[in-house]
């Protein structure tokens, strides 16, 4: 099953010329040790004690945005409901028919023209 | 490994001293390849600084012990690229852009203090440096870690994750590219 056992060939190899690998391999020796400052490690904690404190002021800057959040909500939606309950809500609250017969209803106390006056 | 994964499961809960003996057991090996991948001797420490904030604040991502040094030199790497990257953005060529080491080192030569063998590390490191500086940061991490600090294939792949042919393809193209920018140089000094 050639299908499956094909891979992508990988690129020929370049091989660097020997000036430039002797160059390279002569550069890890070219370069100093670096021992660490003796505030190494002080420092490093101060960077971890700032960073945790900003990861945690960050959070509770979060907190209270989904405390805010929720809070809005649900003002927003006690604001949808509590308009239902007021006056203006019942007549909106009356589907078409009833208002059709109501006008009808209403239309009949008035006198049909007089066919004469026509 | 030089740290028992015990001791690294000891710093994930939060034990102090135990993340300070992996930073000691590290910090020498890791401060030498970050010298390597960004040529600045005195801008090692920020970044090996900034190596160990990393390895402190995803340590509970860690799930074998196998993971642990490929996984810390792959931090090592990105800390590098993103400091070469930002070495780039403010990039000078004054003299007081020259690292510590380079005004030293030409102080010295100046007043003759500087031996044969300083002189030739100094010349390496330039020339190294200079023929770097023609490539992208990509190129100069992959082509460092793989000609200078002799990483293996097998250990590349687990740095960059990807498989070996897709490897051996970046290898190829930033070789390609070193020898350009070689070739360059050496046709602008000719």
């Amino acid at each position: 099953m050639a299908f499956f056992s094909f891979r992508e060939k990988p690129a020929a190899s370049v091989e660097l010329p020997d000036e430039i690998r002797t160059l390279l391999s002569q550069y890890k020796g070219a370069l100093p040790d670096i021992e660490p400052h003796a505030n190494f490690m002080p420092e490093l904690w101060q960077s971890i004690e700032s960073r945790r404190r900003l990861s945690l002021s960050l959070g509770r800057i979060a907190k209270r945005f989904v405390t805010a959040a929720a809070a809005l909500c649900l003002l927003m939606s006690a604001l949808f409901v509590v308009p239902q309950k007021s006056p203006t809500a019942s007549i909106s609250s009356v589907n078409y028919l009833d208002v059709l017969s109501a006008a009808s209803d209403d239309s009949a106390d008035v006198d049909p023209l007089p066919v004469e006056n026509l | 490994m030089l740290v028992e994964f015990e001791l690294i499961q000891s710093a994930r809960a939060g034990d102090d001293a135990a993340f300070n003996q992996i930073v000691a057991a590290y910090r020498k090996r890791i401060m030498g390849t970050i010298a390597r991948l960004i040529g600045r001797p005195e801008d090692v420490e920020d970044v090996a600084q900034e190596v160990f904030l990393r390895l402190y604040f995803s340590l509970d991502q860690l799930r074998t012990a196998e993971v642990f040094e490929p996984w810390l030199y792959r931090l090592t790497v990105n800390a590098a690229y993103d400091h070469l990257r930002r070495q780039k953005r403010r990039h000078e060529s004054r003299m007081s852009d020259l690292s510590e080491q380079q005004v030293v080192m030409a102080d010295a030569t100046a007043s003759g203090k500087a031996t044969v063998e300083e002189r030739r590390r100094t010349q390496v490191r330039e020339e190294v440096q200079e023929l770097l500086e023609g490539v992208s940061e990509e190129d100069r991490i992959l082509l460092t870690l793989k000609e200078v600090e002799g990483l293996s294939l097998k250990e590349l792949e687990k740095i960059y994750r990807v498989n070996e042919n897709a490897l051996k393809v970046r290898l190829f193209r930033a070789r390609q590219r070193v020898i350009k920018a070689f070739e360059s140089k050496r046709g602008k000094l000719d």
